[in-house]
């Protein structure tokens, strides 16, 4: 037996599918998680790209939403885990499932590339100049990113 | 009258073909929730920083001042879409009667935040009365996502 068709045939698995309502109220979790995570990583890129709280240092508004963000990052993937596990064996093989999580590697990893690269600098950028380019390029590339997680999660149920 | 809206709405040439493609129907969705997730990210970003859990360093009031437009812009999108999508489905909406709760719910959010906003940028320091508004505008955005999510089930 393949392990996708163990993982959907755990108890947990099996109780979300069985139950009327805890399968929407992990999607509402999963929303409110994509919420924070998404609307305060947005908020960091689009103040690295001088749209957003130009009047405040980038390093003070990446600085203070970045607990947000994880917290985000929590509820999502926990939420997330488990509306996998109910659904597995029926979608793996899904298109949009598979663009989804490869989209989302890039992005974790655009987050991490950038945090151990330029953001080291981030105290010194409350200059005239802003963020350096490596910082703005970084900032666009999560916003496309993510945005396209959230799309391809979408269109999830739709193919 | 108000039927005849809705019936209009799935009538017009934007909800005949929504209703035609399952392609552009998701795109639609994706980009309410592309809208919702930043005004749900400006809200709770200026809750949190009435609270004083976030943005510690920055006066309340500029925080406002900062993401007004941000989130008048990203409220229009997820506004527009959400139109789009009802012309998709008129008649489910009109007789689901969470429906009228969500909008309701949606009313009474947004007057909360234009509350709180408007209270923050006349004031130099969050007083109680904005740490309530705070919680209660979190609580009502957060009673939006959920009617919302209930809303295709029923």
């Amino acid at each position: 037996m393949s392990v996708i068709q163990q993982i959907y045939d755990s108890p947990i698995s099996t109780a979300i599918r069985e139950s009327d309502n805890l399968f929407p109220i992990l999607q509402t979790f999963h929303i409110l998680g994509t919420i924070a995570l998404a609307g305060a990583i947005a908020i960091v890129d689009l103040r690295l790209l001088n749209v957003i709280f130009k009047r405040e240092a980038p390093a003070a508004v990446a600085e203070s939403l970045l607990p947000v963000t994880w917290v985000g990052f929590v509820i999502m993937v926990l939420s997330g885990t488990l509306l996998f596990a109910a659904q597995s064996a029926k979608i793996y093989e899904n298109n949009f499932l598979r663009a989804k999580l490869l989209l989302l590697v890039f992005a974790i990893g655009n987050v991490v590339l950038f945090h151990s690269t330029t953001y080291r600098n981030i105290r010194n950028w409350s200059g005239v100049s802003g963020p350096p380019l490596s910082a703005r390029t970084f900032a666009s590339l999560s916003l496309v990113l993510w945005a396209g997680v959230i799309v391809t999660g979408r269109f999830i149920a739709y193919f | 009258m108000i039927e005849e809206a809705f019936l209009w709405l799935g009538h017009t040439a934007a909800g005949v073909a929504l209703q035609e493609s399952r392609v552009a129907f998701a795109a639609t969705e994706a980009v309410h929730i592309l809208g919702l997730s930043l005004v749900g990210g400006v809200i709770l970003i200026a809750d949190l920083a009435v609270l004083g859990i976030v943005l510690k360093s920055t006066p309340s009031q500029s925080v406002f001042e900062q993401t007004r437009w941000p989130y008048r812009l990203a409220l229009c999108v997820v506004a527009a879409s959400g139109v789009l999508l009802v012309a998709a489905g008129p008649y489910k909406y009109y007789t689901n009667p969470l429906f009228p709760i969500k909008l309701g719910l949606l009313v009474v959010a947004a007057t909360l935040h234009a509350a709180l906003s408007r209270r923050v940028r006349s004031s130099l320091s969050a007083d109680s009365i904005s740490r309530r508004l705070a919680g209660a505008s979190l609580i009502a955005w957060t009673a939006v996502v959920i009617a919302g999510r209930w809303l295709g089930l029923i």
